[in-house]
């Protein structure tokens, strides 16, 4: 019997790796033309524009410590941004993974797209892994953003280390969220629903000390004042435990793995109405 | 109208309506009140500032953005706008009792906060001296200050059937509320900054004003003006609307 | 001076470049049940939603109860009710809390809600989620709330897509006792022409945003007068023996007769065997509605 039986599984696995790519390619057309790419640039670019009319309004007061030599150009920078920064990767997150998935729950394309011969594990994490390359267009972006202010205020010479971990760490720490957050829009029809609670869960972390410093949006913050300059220089937020570098990536390492094979399996035993 | 509000509130979900505007301000409060050394008015005001600051930046402006599309939501999953728009009910009514469930909704949320903020002070041992009319008049000026943005918000959602793209919007223009605040030059124009500086309890030492805890050009230009000019433009957009899906 | 329930005067919508809806004059008799029939995409709903006051349209008119739309809309749709497209409904909702919120609208007693919810048969259903109703019940739902203000005219677009043959059967009779039973007057659109056929009174056929024709069921079904078909070995000789016969040559080799006369048949036949033309088949052919449909969408797309 799974002798018989062997012989098709191996077609049917042979098809479902090629239709990986295409799960992918499928994916990105479905993007084309919603709201998600053009949020992925307009996002950091707000918050960048943010930046520049803040300089306008209160460059002289915010360049008061760096002119005398008191903090670096960068610390002007990251400071007076890295909150709304991380605020801004959040609610991106929460955005991002609902917009990738609400095309499927109102047209119901779920039911077409399980007709055919996809593995649903496997739709799950494409639709994971585009949303987080999405939100890492938006995190590289942000740290382009820095940049151009820094050249325009004149805040001295690129740091590049800083930019880059400027733009790989917190995305790294965004990537548990956006995980729990597709979770929740992939399992409710309805996005107020996750929508709303990507909007009340800022409040369960932004420096909250009560809350353990693992949890989704309590780490964007123990990144952010990683990327800052550390506890010792004090970063954005009331935070007593800062996490390192190393402490952020495992802690989201293991997040999202548990997040997306939960969602990929909540998603494969799913039945489809 | 008042025909129209009932119905309004029967087609409501309401179980999620009241997590938001109840538990959401609940939540707010209790994370975000800590209890210190002191206690007595200075305190209280003290606390109170504390609480107010992410749940006016953020959470409420936010959340009528949320409400505004939850108020529009039953009518664009269900094809329901050519059947609502079809009886005989003028679009000015529809529309009218959509905002004023919304005003509602968010007058909850704002009372809910209020309460939840001065139960957990007593239970966290602020004592006696609950400064009422400081948090009473707070109350109140962030309801009016956040109208002009709710009323923006279902333009929005009255015309866009995706949640996300309303909701983007919303974070939007909130997010660079914190900044607009922090000027004196721009903050007093800036709409989605206005829930932030009028729930303050210190704002009216600031602006040294009037009732709303606003400045008086602030309160008639920005919040009267832009709230009249929200509604009127998305009174307008739907009235002209064509309804085809 | 007729009683017309529904009048349009030269009624367009543009979109783009294209005429959506181009010229109509809609005329709707009172008591009728007026079969709105066109394919997909030829106007009919647009038509419809400009009815209702949903879409504005490009230039023209449309006249409720002799009231023009939208201008005097709030004071005649008390007097409609209707289905626009695919059923509207709030899933989180049950059938009855569905139709309590137009009955609130409407100001109809509660009593009111269980008669139609009877007409349509949905009495026993009525405690369920409007989400979790079948395609069919959704449709009968839709019908419900247009007949809940006791309106004068019902509109009815498309209503028995994506039902299965019992469904289709149950709308049909629901809309034939319409006028009978309730004195109501029905604007029921369809792509299916049979459908039109086993229902209504009256017809306005449409394509392209085109009015091709407007008139009694009859006059449609009197445009399908039958032929006599014959087939022959040699068609092009056969058409210059018929004399003063109303004959031609059919596009797959056979002849057509224009008429049923009993002696243009034998005359012909004999003529043609007189001439040494096999003749292998004599029959007798009704065209179709669905043929008659074709014949006028085609002469209106080469108009």
């Amino acid at each position: 019997m799974s002798r018989l039986a062997s012989a098709p599984r191996a077609v049917a696995s042979a098809s479902a790796r090629a239709s990986a790519i295409g799960l992918i390619a499928a994916d990105w057309r479905r993007m084309r033309g919603t709201w998600i790419l053009p949020l992925t640039v307009l996002g950091p670019l707000g918050v960048t524009l943010l930046g520049v009319i803040l300089f306008l309004l209160r460059g002289e007061y915010m360049l008061k410590p760096f002119l005398a030599g008191e903090v670096s150009g960068w610390r002007v920078a990251i400071d007076q941004l890295g909150m709304v920064h991380i605020f801004a990767l959040g609610l991106g997150a929460a955005l991002i993974a609902s917009m990738i998935v609400d095309v499927e729950h109102r047209s119901d394309i779920w039911k077409q797209l399980f007709g055919m011969p996809v593995s649903r594990a496997k739709t799950y994490v494409v639709k994971f892994a585009w949303a987080a390359v999405l939100l890492a267009v938006s995190s590289a972006l942000m740290s382009v953003g820095y940049a151009a202010i820094m050249v325009w205020q004149d805040l001295g010479p690129l740091p590049w280390a800083d930019l880059a971990r400027a733009a790989w760490l917190p995305w790294v720490a965004a990537l548990p969220l956006l995980a729990l957050q597709l979770l929740l829009s992939t399992a409710i029809k309805n996005q107020a629903v996750p929508l709303a609670a990507g909007i009340v869960a800022p409040m369960f972390g932004m420096g909250m000390s009560r809350i353990p410093a693992w949890m989704p949006w309590r780490l964007m913050t123990e990144a952010m004042t990683s990327v800052a300059g550390g506890a010792a220089a004090g970063g954005p937020g009331e935070a007593l435990t800062w996490y390192s570098q190393s402490q952020v990536v495992s802690a989201s390492g293991l997040s999202i793995l548990v997040l997306v094979t939960l969602g990929a399996a909540m998603l494969a035993h799913r039945e489809i109405r | 109208m008042l025909r129209m509000l009932k119905v309004e509130l029967m087609k409501m979900q309401w179980w999620l309506v009241g997590l938001l505007a109840i538990g959401g301000p609940a939540l707010a409060v209790l994370l975000g009140v800590n209890p210190g050394a002191e206690t007595g008015a200075e305190a209280w005001k003290l606390a109170y500032g504390y609480a107010t600051v992410r749940y006016s930046w953020l959470f409420y402006p936010l959340l009528a953005g949320v409400f505004a599309a939850l108020v529009c939501r039953p009518e664009h999953v269900g094809g329901g706008w050519k059947q609502l728009l079809a009886l005989p009910v003028s679009r000015t009514t529809v529309y009218g009792a959509k905002l004023v469930t919304l005003a509602g909704i968010l007058a909850v949320t704002n009372l809910a906060f209020g309460a939840v903020f001065v139960a957990a002070g007593m239970v966290s041992g602020l004592g006696a001296g609950v400064p009422w009319s400081v948090i009473g008049m707070s109350m109140l000026a962030g309801w009016v200050a956040v109208l002009p943005l709710a009323a923006v918000q279902l333009w929005v959602s009255s015309r866009w059937k995706s949640f996300g793209a309303a909701l983007a919007l919303n974070v939007c223009l909130t997010l660079p509320a914190i900044f607009a605040a922090q000027s004196h030059e721009f903050g007093p124009w800036y709409p989605w900054a206005q829930p932030l500086l009028a729930m303050s309890p210190f704002a009216s030492d600031q602006t040294g004003s009037t009732a709303l805890n606003v400045a008086p050009m602030t309160l008639w230009v920005v919040i009267v003006g832009g709230f009249v000019v929200s509604l009127i433009g998305g009174l307008v957009t739907f009235a002209r609307a064509d309804v085809r899906q | 001076m007729k009683d017309h329930v529904v009048a349009t005067t030269a009624l367009t919508k543009r979109y783009g470049n294209c005429n959506v809806v181009d010229e109509l004059d809609l005329r709707v008799e009172r008591g009728q049940i007026y079969g709105f029939l066109g394919l997909n995409g030829a106007g009919k709903t647009t038509t419809i939603r400009m009815l209702m006051g949903l879409i504005h349209p490009t230039s023209g008119f449309v006249r409720l109860f002799d009231r023009p739309v939208p201008a005097e809309r709030m004071k005649v749709m008390r007097r409609v009710g209707a289905l626009v497209e695919s059923p509207s409904y709030y899933a989180h909702l049950s059938g009855r809390e569905n139709l309590r919120i137009i009955a609130t609208i409407l100001d109809v007693p509660e009593k009111r809600i269980d008669e139609v919810l009877s007409i349509v048969r949905l009495s026993a259903d009525a405690g369920r989620k409007a989400g979790d109703y079948s395609l069919g019940m959704k449709q009968r739902l839709g019908i419900a709330s247009a007949l809940l203000g006791s309106p004068e005219i019902v509109v009815l677009d498309e209503p028995t897509n994506g039902l299965d043959p019992a469904g289709i059967h149950e709308i049909r009779d629901l809309i034939r006792a319409m006028p009978r039973e309730h004195g109501i007057t029905v604007l029921v659109s369809s792509h299916l022409l049979a459908e039109i056929d086993q229902m209504a009174t009256s017809v306005g056929v449409i394509h392209s945003g085109r009015l091709l024709f407007q008139g009694p069921i009859e006059d449609l079904r009197a445009r399908s007068q039958g032929h006599v078909r014959l087939e022959v070995d040699r068609p092009e000789v056969a058409v210059a023996l018929a004399g003063g016969l109303p004959v031609r040559a059919a596009t797959d080799g056979a002849l057509e007769l224009a008429s049923v006369v009993p002696g243009d048949a034998a005359r012909l036949v004999s003529a043609l065997v007189g001439g040494g033309v096999s003749v292998y088949r004599v029959e007798e052919r009704q065209r179709t509605l669905e043929e008659i449909f074709l014949e006028l969408t085609s002469e209106g797309a080469a108009a």
